[in-house]
């Protein structure tokens, strides 16, 4: 089943969304790029939700969204039934690393000096653009793709001044071409990073140092205009980090602070409130702890859902290392998001700081959970990184004009273990993966003509099952095979002839049912068929594994198999 | 929700009660000296009457056999503070600030009340000649950083001397960094200074002129030493050096506020008077590098006798605990007046840190920053009962054996529900416990920023 998991992003239809300079190589691509995905379930922006709609997109951009509207000529109209459509979801802090400083290992330097006229202090480069300095690998854009992610702003994160960031779209292709947006914000941090300059080598000198070269950006840009002008004689010196600096100050550019913990927001909301910057704060997923100060600081944050693993208490030796106060950030940080959110705290969600960037979708399930509203979810990951770097206009919803993000999924994300099928960046489609259908349950039919019982149960993507047949039964091992149902049980424990017994079916989502070929161990083949029984209804299928017992689910629900 | 999250955390803020303390052994630490079987009320976060038979109070004490005092006020500690004590990079470092690095979640406040302290005054460390601008704390224990910040206390800032900040212990590395030398710290002093007149006029010429200026938050904060408007704690041990800042500030016409450490202070206690500087020791801690071999526990005990306003401090987050002690020590090595002894860690640092007018005493109108002792405060026997903070009962030990008999039952319970995830196929945490605990000294150097 591994292969399921590990799902591969396939382009299906590759175009360029956006006029280059770049010559063509070889013939011209001239492909269509109208499309209708019709049937859906459209989640149009938070809090709008249109049953059996119809998204049309051209050239990009979404033509058209809504119900009952008329299939356009000339498109190619895909039926979506079953599928629910989302806004492609904005990852708001997609830091990668990059290291801007490379030095011998000759550690006696005080002040190492850079040769440039650029900043005295290595961990101060706000000239640095995103831009200029980042390749985004293929492989790096898929983990956000395949969770639905459309579009990423994309940062170096090295030193405390880290430069500017780009919000670019997560498809294939040089930044010159995928990028939506250059120089959207400043990102800070309390950390060096590569820097070899010892100063600072604490919190409080970060903050001194972010201080003074904000002030120093200020009188930077008036000392030029005035020696420029000849009312100075001293020479201000030349430098392209103060210019950079300025320059994002005076156009009231976003500020990013990356912070360590919870009281970190509010020194950094004290230096944003000093110097007048439009600022946002990164979070650790300790927000909760302080809310009521971060309420009255009026911080916007970028929240993580980085719950730690559970604390190790298995014998008392280990649980001597484990604190309080561990245990306590164990218990609550799941809720973390919801207690933001309860507070009238504004954040967006990011998937930064995640070991594992797949587990986001279960991790913010499991906000969900614990309390958080899912319109807040879906806000948080479309509609307000969209407001937040400034392209309310084109991204974040499913409406006419808007550029064509969408994700597609084969159920509500928010609410259940539904999974990302597609996503359209700028109407190009990336598949992610097939879905798995939902076969768990209780099937009964034949085998030629005899009765069979089939049981499934365990996780979806890794079903278990055992074979009744006449007074006998027998686990069989069950395996998915891109959508086709495998069953495999011995035909001796069953009383049904020697060797082993394939079953093989392709699940039928209309009927209901599940039917195909089962082949003896003598290579001669019977049809067998069954119908659902007794299904169980899929939220409660864990809770019914424990209770080990299928048949003590009372809970009768009509299946629908999604494929 | 409890503030902090974390072991002995607050569900409420302690409500600010109108208190009536009956029958107790009143340490005024002013000049109505020691009194015996008076009544303090406390309202609305203040004192408000000393006196026998007083009545009213929603909270009546029965404190007969107790010992009620000011709160401990703590000259040098270095405790609530965020990664990293020292800005010890440059050799004057003005601009960094302790006051934005405050850590409100320091189990170190919770303690430190259990020991009777109310204020701490939090300093940068000594790694340098000029280090950062320090804060003074009041121990509201659950309030966020700014909440601590006690109000309205004047600037200070961290001054060093002596082998620390000429980098005499700091290995082969760190021979280049000016000074080396203690010339050379009188040096760089004297030059920062200079500067920061030259800041003055030079700011002034481009306001009169309409002309931009280069604002440098280090000057402007050196300006404010040298203008007399932040006052200077100075680590110092060697009496040369001591007698170089004295006159080296006299040169400047400013004075040094308070010398800290000051373990040769007995030996210029009568320039010290003269120059008008107060002095805050150790009681009997010495002989940790070479120049603090001179030191005697008769130190404090003289520099007092010479009319030097002299506290005793911790430096430490234990000893902070029990500057009670410290404090008492100098009437067993120096035949101090036990009320004399109790000022070491009251009223006399709160003269120091010009916050005299406030707390450090009990006397009408000041801040109810109390605490009951079960005996004299001044013995090793004695132990707190309670400690007030504006009014606020922030320590009482009949509640902190409620908290304790808390967060064992929190524990427990978490413990199981954590057992039961791990039963359930949860992945294990292979992390190590998040908090570091740090117990920050004067001379911790390391960089705390370093890296991702």
């Amino acid at each position: 089943m591994k292969h399921v998991l590990a799902a591969v992003v396939v382009l299906v239809v590759s175009t360029s969304a956006q006029q280059t300079t770049r010559p063509v190589e070889g013939l011209r691509a001239k492909p269509i790029r109208y499309l209708a995905l019709t049937n859906l379930t459209v989640i149009a922006e938070p809090g709008v939700k249109l049953e059996n709609a119809t998204v049309v997109v051209r050239d990009g951009v979404i033509e058209n969204v809504g119900q009952g509207i008329p299939l356009p000529r000339g498109a190619t109209v895909r039926d979506c039934r079953g599928l629910w459509c989302y806004a492609g979801f904005i990852e708001p802090y997609a830091l990668e690393r990059d290291t801007l400083y490379r030095f011998d290992d000759d550690e006696s330097a005080q002040t190492p000096q850079t040769p440039q006229a650029t900043h005295w202090n290595q961990a101060i480069h706000p000239h640095v653009r995103a831009i200029e300095r980042l390749s985004l690998s293929d492989r790096q854009l898929d983990s956000y793709r395949k969770l639905g992610f459309c579009a990423l702003h994309v940062g170096v994160g090295d030193g405390i001044m880290r430069g500017t960031s780009a919000l670019v779209l997560a498809k294939s292709g040089t930044l010159a071409e995928t990028t939506l947006r250059s120089d959207v914000a400043q990102l800070l941090s309390f950390r060096k990073g590569s820097s070899r300059t010892p100063y600072p080598s604490s919190l409080m000198g970060c903050i001194a140092l972010i201080r003074q070269t904000l002030l120093d950006a200020a009188w930077y840009d008036a000392a030029q205009k005035a020696y420029t002008a000849g009312k100075l004689t001293e020479r201000p010196e030349t430098n392209v980090s103060l210019q950079a600096l300025a320059q994002a100050m005076a156009a009231k550019q976003l500020f990013v602070f990356e912070t360590e913990d919870e009281h970190d927001i509010l020194r950094a909301a004290s230096i944003a409130k000093e110097h007048g910057l439009d600022a946002i704060y990164v979070g650790t997923g300790r927000e909760y702890r302080r809310l009521p100060s971060l309420v009255r600081a009026g911080s916007r944050l970028i929240v993580p859902l980085n719950f730690p693993d559970v604390p190790d208490v298995s014998s008392y030796d280990r649980a001597l290392d484990v604190s309080l106060e561990d245990l306590l950030h164990w218990d609550a940080a799941p809720e973390n998001p919801y207690r933001c959110d309860s507070a009238g705290l504004w954040f967006c969600l990011t998937t930064y700081r995640l070991n594992d960037r797949q587990s986001f979708w279960t991790r913010l399930r499991r906000a969900v959970q614990y309390g958080l509203s899912p319109q807040t979810a879906l806000a948080a990951l479309t509609t307000r990184p969209a407001e937040l770097l400034g392209v309310g206009s084109q991204l974040g919803k499913l409406q006419r004009g808007y550029r064509a993000n969408l994700v597609l999924a084969n159920g509500d994300l928010f609410a259940e273990d539904a999974e990302v099928l597609s996503v359209f960046i700028e109407g190009d489609e990336y598949r992610i993966s097939k879905p798995v259908p939902e076969v768990r349950g209780v099937w009964r039919g034949v085998i030629g003509s005899d009765s069979v019982r089939l049981s499934i149960a365990g996780s979806r993507t890794q079903p278990t099952a055992t074979v009744q047949y006449a007074d006998r039964s027998a686990r069989a091992r069950v395996a998915l095979q891109e959508g086709t149902l495998v069953v495999t049980v011995s035909a001796d424990s069953l009383g049904l002839g020697s060797g082993m017994l394939r079953m093989s079916a392709r699940p039928d989502s209309a009927q209901d049912a599940i039917g195909g070929v089962a082949v003896f161990a003598d290579g001669s083949t019977r049809r067998w068929g069954c119908t659902s029984h007794r299904a169980i209804p899929r939220y409660h299928v864990e809770k019914a594994n424990r209770a080990a017992s299928l048949d003590r689910c009372d809970d009768v629900s009509v299946r629908t198999i999604r494929i | 929700m409890m503030y902090p999250f974390g072991p002995f955390g607050y569900e409420q803020t302690p409500p600010q009660r109108t208190v009536l303390f009956k029958g107790a052994t009143v340490w005024t630490c002013a000049a109505a000296g020691v009194l015996d079987s008076t009544d303090v009320l406390i309202r609305v976060g203040k004192i408000a009457a000393i006196g026998r038979g007083l009545s009213g109070g929603d909270t009546v004490i029965d404190a007969r056999g107790m010992h009620l005092t000011p709160g401990i006020i703590d000259e040098h500690s270095h405790i609530a503070i965020s990664r990293g004590v020292n800005e010890g990079t440059h050799a004057i470092t003005a601009e960094v600030e302790i006051g934005r690095v405050i850590d409100p979640d320091d189990i170190s406040i919770y303690r430190q009340l259990a020991g009777g302290v109310t204020a701490s005054h939090l300093l940068h460390g000594s790694a340098n000649p000029i280090g950062g601008q320090l804060q003074l704390i009041k121990l509201r224990w659950g309030e966020d950083a700014e909440g601590l910040k006690f109000r309205g206390a004047p600037p200070t800032i961290k001054f060093a001397l002596g082998e620390n900040v000429k980098q005499s212990n700091w290995g082969d590395r760190f021979t280049t960094r000016y000074p080396q030398t203690r010339m050379g710290v009188e040096e760089i002093m004297r030059d920062a200074f200079r500067a920061a007149l030259e800041y003055e006029r030079a700011r002034a010429e481009a306001a009169s002129r309409g002309l931009p200026f280069r604002r440098d938050l280090q000057l402007e904060a050196l300006l404010e030493v040298v203008r007399g408007q932040r006052f200077i704690h100075c680590h110092s041990y060697v009496q040369s050096e001591i007698l170089m800042l004295m006159r080296l500030a006299e040169e400047f016409g400013f004075r040094v506020q308070t010398f800290t450490h000051i373990l040769e202070g007995y030996k210029v206690a009568r320039e010290m008077k003269e120059h008008g500087a107060t002095a805050s020791s150790f009681a009997d801690w010495w002989a940790y590098k070479f120049e603090v071999y001179d030191a005697i526990p008769q130190n404090p005990a003289i520099m007092a006798e010479q009319g030097i306003v002299t506290s005793v401090n911790s430096d430490d987050a234990e000893m902070a605990r029990r500057l009670n002690q410290e404090a008492a020590k100098s009437i067993k090595y120096g035949d101090m007046r036990p009320e004399d002894a109790l000022k070491m860690c009251t009223i006399n640092p709160a003269i120091q840190l010009k916050v005299d007018r406030s707390v450090g005493s009990i006397e009408v109108g000041k801040d109810a920053d109390l605490v009951l002792w079960n005996g004299n405060p001044l013995s090793n026997f004695s132990r707190v009962e309670q400690t007030y903070v504006d009014g606020r009962c922030y320590f009482d030990r009949r509640r902190d054996a409620q908290l304790r008999q808390r967060d064992r039952a929190l524990r427990a319970l978490l413990e199981q529900r954590a057992l039961e995830a791990l039963q359930s196929g949860e992945q294990p945490s292979s992390e190590p416990s998040r908090r570091r605990n740090r117990m920050y000294h004067c001379e911790d150097v390391e960089d705390e920023v370093a890296g991702w």
